[in-house]
């Protein structure tokens, strides 16, 4: 019995350690609300402000779980660039010498992204050049496009996890 | 000291051969001489034939040349018949973007104020870009000419005039020319595939002069968010 409430306290330990170095990654504790500000799109694809802004306020709303605020009032801001979009390009093909076809393509968005901390005015989190990839069946680019912002997501989250 | 420079004869033939052949004067006329007045019901059918049946997205290459040199990047058109146009362009290494909205010839915004004029003298000819032709506006004679798979047709104004002619078929052609006071603004030529959207487009601009080149990597039918005819900027 004793044998077991060790094993129990112990089990216990490890839990909270556990629960207790999820809570230490991710920003620091009074940073608490954000403001994502529109990024600046140097693509021609306008259609990518949008849907990036979406993406970026998933990842620090739902994930990092910091609140929306204004940019005046926010703890924090989220801003950036979108420097490069690559629709198309061909990763796997199929068929013989004389005729080839593609079969599956990449989208590729490349990102300036940095977590500003407004109060001490220095950057949580940032990368230049982040390039995010979404590959796709042929002719459904929106699903590349999809999988591309999802690494996004992925990318700022655990980015900004890494740095505390 | 005196240098010698030996020029082989073949060579030189070669390069005054060229030389003439880029100063050539205008290309020929757009409008056959045969060509007839004709109804506005005929225009209106040929404009037709070369509007897209649904919204189109198409993605491109862009390269402009003028005396003081060259400047490329990416772009992308997105057509929503049978009149409406977004336009982006980007240069190269985030070196600037510019975007606009248009409705017919008229635009109801552009992101900066001369992102259109910076590149194309005149609203029909940056249609023609895009493989489109424009309706003849008000009070213009129309006169046009079908000669088998070519169609020709003219609007001549009191000052304008705007004269297109399109070739169908697997090697598809359009040709666009606007003159204000019989002065050549502007001439497009845009090379089509099968299916009427553009491979490659020219722009050639006497009075700069200038040349834009439109070089188009993908033609998708697409359905356009509503947020796409918003200013970039609010």
């Amino acid at each position: 019995m004793r044998l077991l409430s060790g094993f129990l306290v112990v089990l216990s330990a490890l839990a909270l350690a556990g629960c207790y170095g999820f809570a230490g990654g991710g920003l620091p504790p009074e940073i608490n609300t954000v403001a994502v500000l529109p990024f600046d799109n140097q693509t021609p694809e306008p259609t990518l402000t949008q849907e990036i802004s979406r993406a970026v306020r998933e990842a620090v709303e739902q994930r990092l779980g910091l609140r929306q605020a204004t940019e005046q009032r926010a703890d924090a801001v989220v801003r950036g660039a979108i420097t490069r979009y690559e629709p198309d390009l061909p990763v796997a093909y199929t068929g013989s010498d004389s005729v080839v076809t593609v079969t599956r393509r990449e989208v590729q968005i490349t990102v300036s992204v940095e977590i500003l901390d407004q109060r001490q005015g220095k950057p949580l989190w940032q990368r230049n050049g982040l390039t995010v990839r979404g590959n796709y069946e042929s002719g459904n680019e929106r699903e590349g496009r999809q999988r591309a912002l999802e690494d996004l997501v992925v990318n700022i989250v655990e980015g900004a996890q890494s740095q505390w | 000291m005196v240098q010698c420079i030996r020029i082989d004869r073949g060579a030189l033939l070669v390069y005054l051969g060229g030389f003439a052949a880029g100063c050539r004067t205008a290309p020929g006329p757009v409008i056959p001489e045969a060509a007839r007045p004709v109804s506005h019901d005929d225009v209106a059918a040929w404009v037709d034939s070369t509007i897209p049946p649904h919204q189109q997205l198409y993605r491109f290459k862009w390269l402009l040349r003028d005396e003081r040199g060259s400047a490329g990047g990416r772009g992308s058109v997105r057509v929503a018949p049978p009149d409406s146009l977004r336009l982006d362009v980007a240069g190269p290494f985030g070196s600037g973007t510019a975007s606009a909205v248009v409705v017919g010839e008229h635009p109801l915004w552009t992101d900066p104020p001369d992102a259109i004029s910076r590149l194309v003298p005149n609203y029909p000819l940056m249609w023609a870009m895009f493989g489109i032709t424009r309706p003849p506006p008000g009070g213009v004679e129309l006169r046009g000419l079908v000669n088998g798979s070519t169609l020709a047709w003219q609007y001549a104004g009191a000052t304008d005039t705007v004269e297109y002619a399109r070739t169908t078929g697997d090697s598809g052609r359009l040709i666009a020319e606007v003159r204000q006071s019989g002065e050549l603004i502007g001439r497009v030529e845009t090379s089509l595939a099968p299916d009427n959207t553009p491979l490659k487009a020219r722009l050639t601009v006497p009075s700069a002069p200038a040349q834009l080149d439109l070089t188009f990597l993908s033609t998708d039918r697409d359905s356009f968010a509503s947020a796409i005819w918003l200013p970039r900027r609010p």
